[in-house]
């Protein structure tokens, strides 16, 4: 426990410096006013915001949406504006931990928001009827932290006859960017028939208006290849507990690299929907279809198996703790 | 570390996960509730005598003996421990004398740190019983004496202030007789209290919202409800009510966090088919202390063709205002007459998000049902809820004046400060135009028939204790994050805040700022929150004031408590996850 929590701190650290990174060049090459604060970290690296000056009667919301876009225009505002306030303003100077009527370190209030959490999310555990061949698939992440960073295992197993044939497996460090956006840092392992390949990762996930859930994901080989991913799903509430969720899968590869199984380019995309019965919202069964394309180059070492285009019935079970 | 330590304490006790499905409101055993601790009947069927509760205790003393203990309970058909208070559920009701000293030694059975809090009282800082603020907390085997003179009357209550445990049945009623005559003459005095249960582990509760928001609305928006609404209004119309929260990412029916989906909902510990009764005379006048001891429930109080008046709010008498209905969220206290005459009424206590009610029975004698009402239709949240002062759209910024000028005399328009610490993956949204009106009753309420009790009827009798004008203004913004569940003040959670420095003896204002779309009933520990108006005009002291999603409400605080004290929403999973400040005075 105690090393995972160094293990935590280092890659807080890591994240850290990524965003901050991230942010003074943006800041620097946008700032000409010269205005740039040394805000405590947090709001530093929080402050990617739609910070527009109010107007009577409405109302700012974060609009901080692809964190890629929006980081550009929102940058060369401070957090706040001119107008905001210092939430420590009303201090007086006083601090929590000593001071007067204080208690001794030991038995000071801690509240929930300084601990730990932890939970277990499979997204898709479920066997797969393709047009070719039958196989199973596990895919989701345990994950340990708190609302802004959360240390991730998030894998995606593929398995026939009991064998896998297929994993990509991540660690990542996730952070908040903005309300509804994370930015996630780590790395990532596929097993193949016969190959394997190690990747870092980049990438960022979160809530789009109207509710898509994106995820796209930049990964760079120590050998200099590169792969992107991207993911959208949506919720479409049929009844309150009756749930049609369409989702889309891109890959894409720098390279060709046909032993690991795919060509350059877009090398897969997947597009289908599943249809979900929420018994509670942690238990839901479905059904679902999906239909597979394979592009360019991997369109040929798929053809021969009659694999790159298929249709693949699916049904299985998301859960989560 | 506080945490930790109970959540391991509960997960040694029961299990805290189970896959089940709750598609109707769980009405509760009717022989259910405590198990073992007294005889089922009693609970059940209330023999009741004036000024006592079915089946709760009444201690009527200036030395009472408190013990917490483990205590086994049945509400839903689920055996489960509760944190209990002398072997009840509630525990014992206080009655207290105004101007006595009162002793109460509470000792701690269990394995873990407790913490008795009275709430509403005003006393020193080393009685309040916060763990971290006043004092270390009650450790297992210990037994920790308060002792305070008591400073006012009316109703009032306790209840745990360590983690989750009032949410497991930590919690009771305090009546204080006023030193004089009483101002509010009754033939019968009952206290209701509401409250709730759930046969989670509160802290994996907590936990799974952090995974998902929205684990426990049933009421999303859908497709179907879509079409019906293009079939009716057209699809411009449709299309539009839904745009803005579809944009911003707000669900238009998040309205509470829990529901019936995992909660059954108490009337002094009762479940609804438990039918609790409290017992009259024709022609009586009736006082009923309504005490909201729930964890994170709203309740809309009605009794069917019974008008209530209400004479006192927070323990604070108040002109009377006669009623059909009122909201009260957890924390806050109202104290109505009745004077029924037919046989039986229900007590109906409906969940401000419409999944289900705690319920009681006013009758002449045990054993009597009144027809129960249906449940509503819970509304959506309205631009009001999302944009706050609507009058001053389409003016330009610091309109402040203007929006003056065209009719909103009463509640002026102002402008926000937000924090800088707003600006973060914290806040979700924020609003520039705050509502400063007290007179809506808040969403679910407004399109009723019913008279319904809002903030500006309350008018304390006493008048403004401390007519000091206010040295200074501070204004605060309540935050939050429903998709990652996170909740703070000014966009800091409580570990990340430093403390609001009130100097001794001074008086000041307060503005609350809603940046959600949910009331916070927010709780200043130790000194009254003196309630104004818009306009700066005093309505009555409370200890519990509820903010309405963009509402901006304002109150005077007069600082003569010194030490640290608790300043923090009273829905208890938007307390712990830091909507939470830590108060000094000094």
């Amino acid at each position: 426990m105690r090393c995972f929590i160094s293990v935590f701190k280092i890659l807080n650290q890591l994240a850290s410096l990524i965003s901050a990174l991230l942010l003074s060049s943006t800041a620097v090459a946008q700032d000409h006013s010269g205005r740039v604060q040394a805000p405590p970290e947090e709001e530093q690296i929080h402050s990617v915001h739609d910070n527009s000056q109010p107007h009577a009667g409405q109302i700012t919301e974060n609009t901080a949406d692809m964190p890629m876009e929006s980081m550009q225009t929102e940058m060369t505002k401070e957090a706040g504006g001119e107008t905001a306030r210092d939430p420590h303003a009303y201090s007086g100077g006083y601090t929590r931990a000593e001071g007067p009527y204080s208690l001794p370190e030991s038995q000071q209030l801690h509240l929930a928001d300084e601990a730990i959490l932890k939970g277990v999310w499979v997204d898709r555990l479920e066997t797969r009827q393709g047009d070719a061949e039958d196989f199973q698939e596990l895919a989701g992440h345990v994950w340990l932290g708190n609302s802004y960073q959360r240390v991730m295992l998030r894998t995606e197993l593929e398995w026939r006859d009991q064998t896998i044939e297929e994993s990509k497996t991540e660690l990542l460090y996730t952070r908040a960017l903005s309300p509804f956006w994370n930015l996630e840092v780590g790395g990532r392992i596929d097993h193949g028939d016969k190959e394997h390949r190690e990747w870092v990762a980049l990438g960022v996930s979160g809530l789009a208006p109207y509710w898509f859930e994106l995820n796209a994901t930049a990964y760079v080989s120590p050998e200099g290849h590169s792969a992107a991913t991207v993911e959208a799903e949506y919720d479409l509430y049929l009844s309150q507990r009756l749930i049609l969720q369409p989702r889309m899968e891109l890959d894409f590869y720098g390279d060709s690299d046909l032993e690991a199984g795919h060509g350059k380019g877009l090398s897969k995309s997947l597009m289908g929907f599943r249809l979900r019965y929420d018994f509670d919202r942690q238990f839901s069964p479905y059904v679902g279809y999906e239909r597979v394309h394979r592009h360019g180059e991997t369109t040929g070492v798929f053809e021969p198996f009659g694999q790159h285009r298929e249709n693949q019935l699916i049904a299985g079970f998301r859960f989560w703790f | 570390m506080q945490y930790k330590d109970c959540r391991k304490r509960f997960l040694n006790t029961s299990s805290n996960y189970q896959v089940k499905s709750r598609r109707r409101f769980v009405q509760g055993l009717a022989a259910g509730g405590v198990l073992g601790a007294m005889p089922l009947g009693q609970l059940a069927h209330g023999q009741d005598a004036p000024s006592k509760n079915s089946g709760v205790p009444v201690l009527s003393d200036t030395t009472f003996n408190l013990t917490i203990d483990r205590l086994p309970v049945n509400f839903t058909g689920v055996p489960r421990m509760a944190n209990a208070i002398n072997g009840t559920l509630p525990g014992p009701t206080l009655r207290w004398k105004e101007g006595d000293t009162v002793t109460i030694n509470v000792t701690n059975r269990l394995a873990e740190t407790t913490s008795i809090h009275w709430h509403g009282l005003i006393l020193p800082y080393n009685m309040d019983g916060v763990p971290g603020l006043s004092y270390p907390g009650i450790r297992p085997g210990e037994t920790f004496q308060y002792r305070f003179k008591v400073q006012q009357s009316g109703t009032y209550w306790y209840h745990s202030h360590s983690g989750f445990q009032e949410m497991t049945g930590m919690y009771g009623a305090i009546i204080i007789d006023p030193a004089e005559e009483d101002r509010i003459q009754a033939d019968r005095d009952h206290v209701i209290l509401l409250s709730e249960w759930t046969d989670e582990d509160p802290h994996y509760v907590f936990q799974k919202l952090k995974t998902m928001g929205h684990l426990y609305n049933f009421n999303q928006p859908t497709l179907p409800g879509l079409l019906e609404d293009i079939a009716r209004d057209g699809m411009q119309t449709a299309l539009s009510r839904r745009d803005m929260f579809n944009v911003m990412r707000m669900k238009p029916t998040d309205l509470a966090d829990l529901s019936a989906e995992t909660l059954t909902y108490l009337m002094n510990g009762v479940t609804p088919n438990g039918n609790g009764t409290k017992l009259f005379s024709p022609g009586e006048r009736v006082r009923l202390r309504v005490i909201n001891g729930a964890g994170n429930t709203f309740f809309d109080m009605h009794i069917p063709e019974l008008p209530m008046t209400v004479v006192q709010v927070d323990g604070i008498d108040v002109e009377p205002v006669t009623v059909e209905e009122f909201r009260l969220g957890p924390g806050e206290t109202c104290d109505v007459i009745v004077r029924p005459v037919e046989d039986a009424y229900s007590i109906f206590a409906e969940t401000m998000e419409r999944s289900g009610y705690a319920l009681g029975t006013l009758a002449t004698r045990p054993g009597l049902r009144a027809a129960v009402p249906k449940r509503r239709q819970a509304q959506w949240l309205s631009m009001t809820d999302m944009m706050g002062n609507m009058s001053g759209q389409g003016h330009d910024m610091g309109s402040m004046e203007h929006a003056g000028e065209h009719g909103a005399m009463n509640s002026p328009a102002v402008t926000a400060r937000h924090a800088g610490s707003e600006f973060g993956a914290s806040t979700d949204m924020r609003v520039d135009n705050p509502r400063t009106n007290l007179d809506d009753p808040g969403v679910g309420l407004r399109e009723t028939s019913r008279r319904v009790l809002t903030l500006s009827d309350l008018q304390s009798l006493d008048g403004e204790v401390d007519r000091r004008e206010p040295e200074r203004e501070i204004e605060l913004h309540l935050t939050g994050n429903m998709e990652r569940y996170s909740w703070s003040i000014d966009g800091l959670e409580y570990g990340k805040s430093t403390p609001v420095h009130f100097r001794h003896g001074e008086k000041l204002r307060v503005h609350l700022h809603n940046d959600t779309m949910m009331t916070h009933p927010m709780h200043l520990h130790g000194m009254w929150s003196d309630l104004e108006d818009a306009n700066g005009n005093f309505l009555t002291r409370r200890h519990t004031i509820p903010v309405q999603p963009a509402q901006r409400v304002s109150f005077s605080v007069t600082a003569d408590a010194l030490g640290r004290w608790a300043w923090h929403c009273h829905l208890l999973l938007h307390m712990d996850a830091g909507m939470f400040r830590e108060v000094i005075v000094a």
